[in-house]
């Protein structure tokens, strides 16, 4: 195993504790925002365990606090969580099951499951994809349900908790970086997401961004 | 129907279908070579994309603060070998005393 490339290593693994801890804390923030947004516990669960994906929840109920309307927040959220159709697919491999079982389990694909589980040969880990995965849908529903409660936002900003996962994908990204195809599509990537930042909703930078893996057709 | 249940309902038809699709239609799949190259970039792209909105974005606006001296922490601990875990530490703490300094 190519000792800079972390995913599948005990080293991983370690990660998964403060991905944990995040997603509670995180979900406590959505909780509250929720509430703000006139959502009850129920709908602020029934989001959490459907949606499941933090940011474009938290950019839905964001945009119906502030009067935006449905239309608006339904179409935020669903281009933030665009992505998880491209991630879902380089993932598909892993599943096992009958087809329903198949998307059953796909519903516990985030982020940080997604790129802990990414193995160097390019196939991810069915284990750390599900388990992670099931331990940080766990804390975000409990986040969500104190965070509804509780109605007090944890400043996650204050701790630089906020880091947690820029951290985990710098470092995941870091063993991928002596391949220059990578490089190059990383690179391209970070740039097309830069730049439309400034002149597209939220949402737009990231799903634009996934279409530069289709430099792999041109090879 | 609420509003919010609208957008519960309608956000969650969405991630549902996006999550599902790859796994219902390709569970066990071998890619052909071609789709392959495809999918093998998705890693580096979704991971660059993520970080760069959550490091150097806040709403619509391109920013640079506390959060890039969590980033460059975390590169010079990765230069230095760290573990994964070490990295995020090193990236919180860092971030979270440039905040309480600035």
């Amino acid at each position: 195993m190519d000792n800079s490339d972390y995913a599948n290593t005990a080293g991983a693994r370690q990660a998964v504790l403060p991905v944990v801890a995040a997603a509670l804390l995180f979900g406590v923030s959505f909780g509250v925002v929720a509430t703000s947004a006139g959502l009850g516990l129920d709908a602020a669960l029934a989001m959490s365990a459907t949606s499941f994906g933090g940011a474009a929840q938290v950019a839905a109920v964001g945009v119906l606090a502030s009067g935006g309307g449905a239309p608006s927040a339904v179409l935020t959220g669903s281009l933030l969580n665009l992505r998880y159709l491209p991630m879902g697919l380089a993932a598909a491999p892993s599943y096992r099951g009958s087809w329903w079982a198949r998307g059953a389990q796909a519903q516990l694909l985030g982020d940080e499951a997604w790129a802990l589980s990414r193995a160097t040969d390019g196939r991810h880990d069915a284990r750390t994809l599900l388990h992670t995965g099931a331990l940080v849908y766990v804390a975000w529903l409990a986040g969500t349900a104190l965070g509804v409660a509780a109605l007090r936002e944890v400043d996650l900003e204050a701790w630089g908790l906020d880091m947690v996962s820029p951290a985990i994908f710098v470092a995941l990204l870091w063993g991928r970086l002596a391949d220059s195809r990578h490089r190059r599509a990383a690179i391209a990537s970070a740039a097309v997401c830069l730049l439309l930042v400034p002149f597209t909703p939220a949402g737009v930078p990231i799903a634009a961004a996934t279409l530069v893996c289709l430099a792999g057709l041109a090879r | 129907m609420s509003t919010g249940w609208w957008v519960v309902a309608l956000l969650g038809t969405v991630t549902v279908a996006c999550k599902a699709a790859g796994p219902v239609a390709l569970g066990g799949w071998r890619p052909p070579e071609r789709a392959a190259a495809v999918l093998d970039l998705v890693f580096p792209v979704v991971l660059a994309a993520l970080l760069v909105v959550a490091v150097f974005v806040d709403g619509r606006e391109l920013r640079f603060d506390a959060r890039v001296a969590g980033l460059l922490a975390a590169i010079a601990a990765l230069a230095w070998k760290a573990p994964p875990l070490v990295v995020v530490v090193v990236a919180v703490a860092t971030t979270a005393a440039t905040r309480f300094v600035l």
